[in-house]
């Protein structure tokens, strides 16, 4: 009895405490939290690349409209935080954040992506709009909304802000592309618009093929580039992209889309550009868009990792001085790139299919008739059969942009120079030049020479020698000579003097420099070889990078004080071209 | 603008050695990244690099004479947090950089005490190390043939327990863990309530149905 008193006393008392908590739960008053805020917000949303906005993936999230910073500074929690949206017209009030408690002290970031709708990029000019935020919480037990508004204005779907960077924050070129990722927005390789002209690229060229590898590659450029010759296309020139620093006027550019390009068949350098890259990816290559002061062009990359560069505005115009055939465009796009590879030149390379996989993907666009658009090409194509003069495949363009010369015949020449003297041109309208002697295409199998340090060495003609670069490579390896390269292969040829006669030595120098950059040169076994006239040593390299290898030879014929030394390489699959070439030059080499 | 520099590092001088392109060899960097989260799910940062002597060059070139450059450029790929207290520390003899800074907003609060860290995708690995250190040890490519190799440490509040690792919709690791003493303490209450009460129920139920004469 007593046991059964205790148990029911015991309950009693459990459940007195338990309401007593209770009613504590429900009537104690929380100290009161005191929530401020930051608000950071863009000023222009660049319409073209509406979805990379909405996207926290694209550029490392970097295109946020808003960025609200929350931090509760008061004594109590802050709880059932909403972070709310709007821009009136566009999106209705969303709430893409909330967060149900904030802590004393703690602080919390919530970063807006708005997700526009598509038919912003039917705004054509600068459209001035607002971003609202609406911020709910309760604090005390009591529940507070707050709203701020603020300007916003969303720019015309062909008008690109290079920089969102304030103008006094500019401190080189590099900073005036600082959204240069968002031209991958531009390459709308899906466009109906864009696969229609390829389409007809291939009917009247033949058919394209799969550009796996540097022949097919060359193949599908050769092919968009003279159809775009063929029917007329024309290099408008203007400005191109923004050229030096405290250019602040022309940070915003108007910039087509492709098929706008395709329909008025006339582009800027960096709309002929990305109609290239659109065009390129829809055949199937990856696309790069390589932006250097005052210009821009494309370059492509095959299956195998080969990358063309051209030169766009190549197909030039009438009223331009004419039209560079298609290999003088491969060639001076090719000087280009390697202008910004070697760091002479100031350039950008926008990877177009990394960017748009990354989020920056070009905006739905609108049907058109394509029907209409076949009949327009066929008629270009039909106009042009009948004034065939309107593309001069001999000319040189003459639009401030140099191309590589056909390479001037002769023998015995000392070091080639087809260096640009002056790096950073800047297309202008140019009066028509009058009819030039052409250049005297080199015949197959001539040679120029290197000549210096008591011995020459031969070189096929049409090679190409960079004196700037050379010259930034001596000032790190003294024993560095000279180098010439073929455009179209990559196949180079490069000579040295070691300081050693000691033919380990000047391997190991070779790859030690060379391992500085990444790259790991592996030799084979040394055998002898006659150079020229005199004994010597032939060793086999293979070497190794990131996107590819390469193979060749290293000759080495020892002096008295040095060994005079000289490779011959080409990308892995293409050394097997160069026997022929290499044992004529082998055999040719001189000694003084 | 981090890539261009690099890449310009990594580039500058190759061109013609080989017979490639050099668009795509490699550079690697060596990097070491840690990140301490306070209780309140801020953190302090620290990335330290290990240059070559061509690196060295290049980043005093760019960041020598103007660190503030770099505060933009790091607060500008960190721009999910609100970043402060900058902080560049070189020793020049041993080619190395530390940039220090505070992450504020780092851990989102879940309420209850449950902590939630959104590793950035890119961080590959993540073991954890002891209690509360989770480590990341891989290859960051920046572009351009350069290559980052980083190895990460997060260091979560010493008293963090209860993590759950899980992969976000966007493919991020998401690190929950929990704080007991963060959470806010009226909800103690009613669970109290409630446990005493259903505890005070059972007894009174137990002593009505207890039988008198085993009670005896």
């Amino acid at each position: 009895m007593k046991i059964k008193q205790w148990l029911i006393a015991a309950g009693a008392l459990c459940i007195l405490v338990a309401a007593g908590l209770l009613v504590m739960w429900m009537t104690h008053a929380p100290l009161p939290g005191n929530l401020t805020y930051k608000i950071y917000h863009k000023k222009t949303v660049m319409t073209v690349a509406y979805k990379a906005y909405g996207n926290p993936e694209a550029a490392e999230g970097k295109y946020w409209l808003s960025k609200t910073v929350l931090e509760n500074s008061g004594q109590g929690p802050v709880r059932d935080i909403q972070v709310s949206y709007q821009i009136p017209g566009w999106i209705d009030w969303t709430t893409p954040d909330n967060a149900p408690e904030l802590l004393p002290g703690q602080t919390l970031v919530l970063a807006y992506y708005p997700k526009l709708p598509a038919k912003v990029t039917h705004i054509r000019s600068r459209t001035p709009t607002s971003l609202e935020i609406k911020i709910i919480y309760t604090s005390g037990g009591k529940s507070i909304q707050k709203v701020e508004k603020r300007e916003l204005e969303l720019r015309g779907v062909t008008e690109i802000e290079y920089t969102s960077l304030p103008a006094d924050e500019l401190i080189n070129w590099y900073d005036m592309f600082d959204n240069s990722e968002l031209c991958a927005a531009y390459v709308t390789s899906e466009d109906d618009v864009i696969k229609a002209y390829l389409g007809k690229i291939s009917e009247t060229m033949g058919g394209l093929p799969v550009p796996s590898n540097r022949e097919s590659l060359l193949k599908v450029m050769k092919a968009i580039y003279d159809f775009q010759c063929q029917t007329g296309m024309t290099y408008a020139s203007a400005a191109g992209v923004p050229e030096k620093l405290g250019d602040v006027t022309s940070i915003v550019q108007n910039v087509r889309l492709p098929r706008d390009v395709i329909t008025q068949n006339s582009g800027l350098c960096i709309e002929l550009a990305l109609l290239m890259n659109s065009l390129g990816q829809a055949a199937g290559c990856k696309a790069y868009l390589v932006m250097i002061p005052g210009h821009a062009y494309s370059l492509l990359e095959a299956g195998d990792g080969t990358k063309m560069a051209i030169e766009c505005t190549g197909v030039g115009g009438r009223n331009l001085g004419g039209t560079m055939n298609f290999d003088q465009a491969v060639n001076a796009g090719l000087t280009e790139i390697k202008e910004v590879m070697s760091g002479s030149k100031p350039g950008i390379i926008v990877d177009i299919q990394a960017h748009q996989a990354q989020g920056l993907r070009p905006p739905e666009l609108d049907g058109v008739d394509l029907a209409a658009l076949n009949k327009m090409l066929g008629e270009r194509l039909g106009k042009q059969v009948q004034n065939p003069d309107q593309t001069n495949n001999n000319n040189q363009p003459n639009r401030g942009r140099k191309p590589v010369a056909p390479p001037d015949g002769g023998d015995d020449t000392q070091v080639a120079d087809n260096n640009d003297e002056n790096p950073t041109p800047q297309p202008q309208p140019q009066p028509r030049p009058q009819p030039q002697p052409q250049p005297r295409p080199q015949p197959a199998g001539q040679f120029k020479w290197y000549q210096g340090n008591g011995f020459a060495v031969p070189y096929p003609g049409a090679w190409v020698v960079n004196q700037q670069l050379m010259t930034q490579v001596k000032a790190m390896a003294p024993w560095y000579l000279f180098n010439a390269q073929e455009a179209a292969t990559q196949a180079s040829l490069s000579v040295y003097t070691f300081s050693s006669t000691d033919p380990e030595v000047c391997m190991d120098t070779l790859s030690q420099f060379i391992g500085q950059f990444g790259l790991t040169l592996e030799f084979g076994d040394a055998e002898d070889a006659k150079i020229g006239n005199v004994a010597g040593q032939k060793v086999p390299y293979t070497l190794h990078g990131q996107s590819g290898q390469g193979a060749g030879e290293l000759y080495m014929i020892p002096g008295n004080r040095q060994m005079l030394a000289f490779t011959i390489g080409a990308p892995t699959g293409l050394e097997g071209n160069l026997r022929g070439l290499v044992d004529k030059i082998v055999a040719n080499v001189k000694l003084k | 603008m981090r890539k261009i520099a690099l890449f310009m590092l990594a580039l500058g001088l190759m061109a013609y050695l080989t017979p490639q392109l050099r668009a795509q060899d490699t550079q690697v960097i060596y990097m070491e990244v840690m990140v301490d989260v306070s209780p309140r799910g801020d953190a302090a940062v620290k990335y330290k690099f290990k240059f070559n002597a061509q690196q060295f060059l290049n980043w005093e070139q760019r960041y020598g004479a103007n660190p503030s450059l770099l505060k933009r450029e790091m607060g500008k790929t960190l721009s999910q947090y609100e970043t402060m207290d900058y902080k560049v520390e070189e020793n020049k003899m041993e080619r190395e950089a530390t940039v220090s800074f505070k992450a504020r907003g780092m851990v989102t609060y879940k309420g209850d005490g449950v902590f939630e860290l959104r590793v950035p995708k890119d961080w590959k690995g993540g073991e954890r190390d002891g209690n509360n250190i989770y480590r990341f040890n891989y290859i960051q490519p920046f572009g351009n043939g350069v290559m980052a190799q980083v190895n990460a440490k997060v260091q979560l509040p010493e008293k963090s327990s209860g993590f759950s690792e899980q992969l976000s919709e966007q493919g991020e690791k998401v690190i929950q863990y929990h704080l007991p003493a963060m959470s806010s303490g009226r909800g103690g209450w009613m669970i109290g309530a409630l446990v005493i009460g259903v505890a005070g129920l059972l007894l009174i139920g137990a002593g009505i149905i207890m039988p008198n004469r085993a009670a005896a």
